[in-house]
């Protein structure tokens, strides 16, 4: 994990530093020329304002999310505006180059309208301008933006608004300000659409600070298509950047808090005290559950349905997360009520699956084992729901016991069940789990397996509590899978059988 | 870097279990040939794929010859796409591996999917 990040921040340096070599080979053969000697400084804020693009949408490349996608794209517009500024300044005042200067201002002009274009459209979206100025400007906008356009282009055959001396350099004309039309309708638009849309106040300022930068540039250097205007805009970027991802991080911790509250309400509702029944001296009980993510679908219960009757549940939902973790809340309601409504363990999940597929849309299911013991005698009842087979030891050994199986709760209307009964001595435990046992993995994708958790159950002296049964198996695991991180909950429920008191 | 470190999580998650997701039309017959692991990981991927095509589909096999496991998430997927045919034309499971098998059986779904 820490291998992996430390890999993030060395890419991201290299990155960096690679995009700055590069522009200053790209830059020093011109700057060797007497002639961009003024422009040094100008030139030296665009190049140092890519490269804070190129950090920038480095920086956004693994954010997700609402509203990430399009700030890329305006990083890499104004990352553009940059490179053709640049490229301004190494055709200007040369008289053989003017035709190619003059197309690369038209291209800065043009960029301009399509970033100042895009934006809008992008907070339009972002924060749902409504209303009638609203609509006047979505049918204005792209009329002003041809206009503008046409007022660019007009620049080819005519100077109106600037033109190119016959040394190469920049002159506008007294009509310079047409060029600005759309920019300044559209930014003085958008401000009172800012202001007066119900988004949070996190965004509008976001937003504001994107468009007022460039107004105040424009009034402080009266100067429109100088180069420190794309300085502003991204100091504004940089802004917008904290924070939106300031607000976002707000909300993945509250997220986090949320989700850590489930974990502890979902564990709450699992039997936690142990010894469960301190005065029944004929069992020894004990479960345990350690979800693999914050809260998980795997479940056990522990109740007396009478006095002499001990009712076990281990189950598994299918899927994980919250999802889960709802499903397992009704699914253990159920057949705790149902439990203790009477009847055979087959005729509990039968009517406990009725009841859950009724309201199933999601296609979630339920692997249950449920067992019944009926102190007195010793004789267990169980039934299986397709849930992992359980593993009893009453010939002195770990077996596992291959009962029958219906099909999981939840998957079909109609499932039948069937009783499976076993008598135990005084002595014999039976040990029942999910599939986060014999399916945890390795490093190398290998599973623990049945087969290994049998061998370590019996290697666990006969003597022990059940809480140390588990413990051991738990152990076992651990050693096997060692650093692998575990995807399943690892849930075990173990009863031993002291016989009955008379 | 807190974003950055999840994002990092989840991507070693996903390298560890891997599925390959091809499918084949025939009229409104969809074969879905899965190669790799079918878990929590890998089984979104599938019921997207599943469900782009549910509405247009009579029939949906499912050839897990190349499956080497199967999770609760992924008999979700397959759960799902079983009642989605359920007044059409169904769905087969086809040459499941006996590991695969014994999860069916396991769960009881081998009494709920058609397996050829």
């Amino acid at each position: 994990m820490i291998e992996k990040l430390k890999n993030i921040r060395l890419y991201g340096l290299i990155f960096t530093i690679v995009s700055a070599l590069f522009i200053i080979a790209i830059s020093f053969p011109f700057f060797m020329e007497e002639r961009l000697k003024p422009f040094l400084f100008d030139s030296g804020v665009d190049s140092l304002g890519s490269l804070i693009c190129a950090a920038l949408f480095y920086g956004c490349m693994k954010q997700e999310g609402e509203g990430t996608k399009n700030f890329r794209l305006l990083i890499v517009l104004v990352s553009v505006c940059f490179s053709v500024n640049e490229v301004m300044y190494y055709t200007t005042l040369v008289p053989e180059w003017r035709t190619v200067f003059l197309a690369v201002c038209l291209l800065n002009k043009l960029i301009d309208l399509v970033m100042v274009s895009f934006f809008c459209r992008y907070l339009r979206v972002t924060l749902n301008f409504e209303g009638k100025l609203a609509k006047w400007a979505e049918k204005a906008f792209p009329v002003l933006m041809v206009f503008e356009i046409l007022v660019i282009l007009s620049n080819i055959f005519y100077p109106t608004t600037f033109m190119v001396s016959a040394d190469g350099a920049y002159q506008s004309t007294v009509f310079s300000w047409a060029d600005d039309i759309y920019l300044i309708t559209v930014s003085v638009v958008t401000i009172i659409l800012i202001i007066t849309c119900r988004s949070p106040r996190s965004q509008k300022t976001a937003a504001m600070t994107f468009m007022l930068f460039p107004i105040v540039e424009y009034v402080l250097m009266g100067q429109f298509g100088n180069s420190g205007q794309y300085g502003m805009i991204l100091m504004s970027l940089i802004i917008m950047y904290c924070i939106i991802f300031n607000d976002k991080s707000k909300k993945l911790a509250s997220t986090e808090t949320e989700l850590n509250m489930a974990a502890k309400i979902q564990t709450s509702v699992l039997p936690s005290i142990f010894p469960a029944f301190p005065n029944r001296s004929e069992f020894n009980i004990h479960a345990s559950m350690n979800p693999a993510k914050e809260v998980g679908g795997d479940f056990y219960d522990l109740f007396m349905i009478d006095d002499d009757d001990l009712a076990m549940v281990i189950a598994d939902v299918s899927g994980k997360g919250i999802p889960a973790a709802l499903f397992m809340m009704s699914s253990k309601i159920l057949i705790n009520d149902h439990a203790l409504m009477g009847g055979s363990p087959a005729e509990i999940l039968e009517r406990v699956n009725k009841l859950v597929y009724a309201n199933n849309k999601a296609h979630m299911f339920v692997t249950v084992w449920l067992g019944i013991l009926e102190i007195s005698s010793g004789r267990l009842t169980s039934a299986s729901a397709g849930h992992e087979y359980p593993m009893i030891n009453i010939n002195g050994k770990y077996e596992i016991l291959k009962d029958v199986h219906g099909l999981a709760i939840g998957a079909a209307g109609i499932s039948k069940y069937k009783n499976t009964e076993i008598t135990l001595k005084k002595g014999d435990s039976i040990f029942v789990y999910t599939d986060g046992v014999a399916e945890a993995n390795n490093a190398n994708g290998e599973l623990f397996g049945t087969e290994r958790t049998l061998e370590a159950l019996n290697r666990i002296s006969n003597s022990v509590s059940q809480k140390d049964v588990l413990a051991g198996v738990r152990a076992a695991v651990d050693a096997f899978v060692k650093e692998a991180p575990q995807f399943d909950d690892l849930t075990m429920l173990g009863m031993k059988y002291n016989g009955s008191k008379t | 870097m807190g974003l950055f470190g999840k994002k990092n999580k989840n991507t070693n998650l996903s390298n560890n279990s891997h599925l390959d997701v091809s499918v084949t039309k025939d009229e409104a017959e969809y074969t879905f040939l899965l190669d790799g692991k079918l878990d929590t990981m890998t089984s979104p991927n599938l019921e997207k794929k599943v469900n782009e095509v549910a509405n247009d589909a009579d029939k949906l096999i499912f050839d897990l010859n190349k499956l080497e496991y199967i999770s609760s998430a992924g008999l979700r997927v397959l759960l799902g796409a079983a009642q989605a045919m359920e007044d059409k034309g169904g769905m087969v499971v086809r040459h499941p591996s006996p590991s695969v098998m014994d999860v069916f059986e396991m769960t009881g779904f081998n009494l709920l999917f058609t397996i050829e």
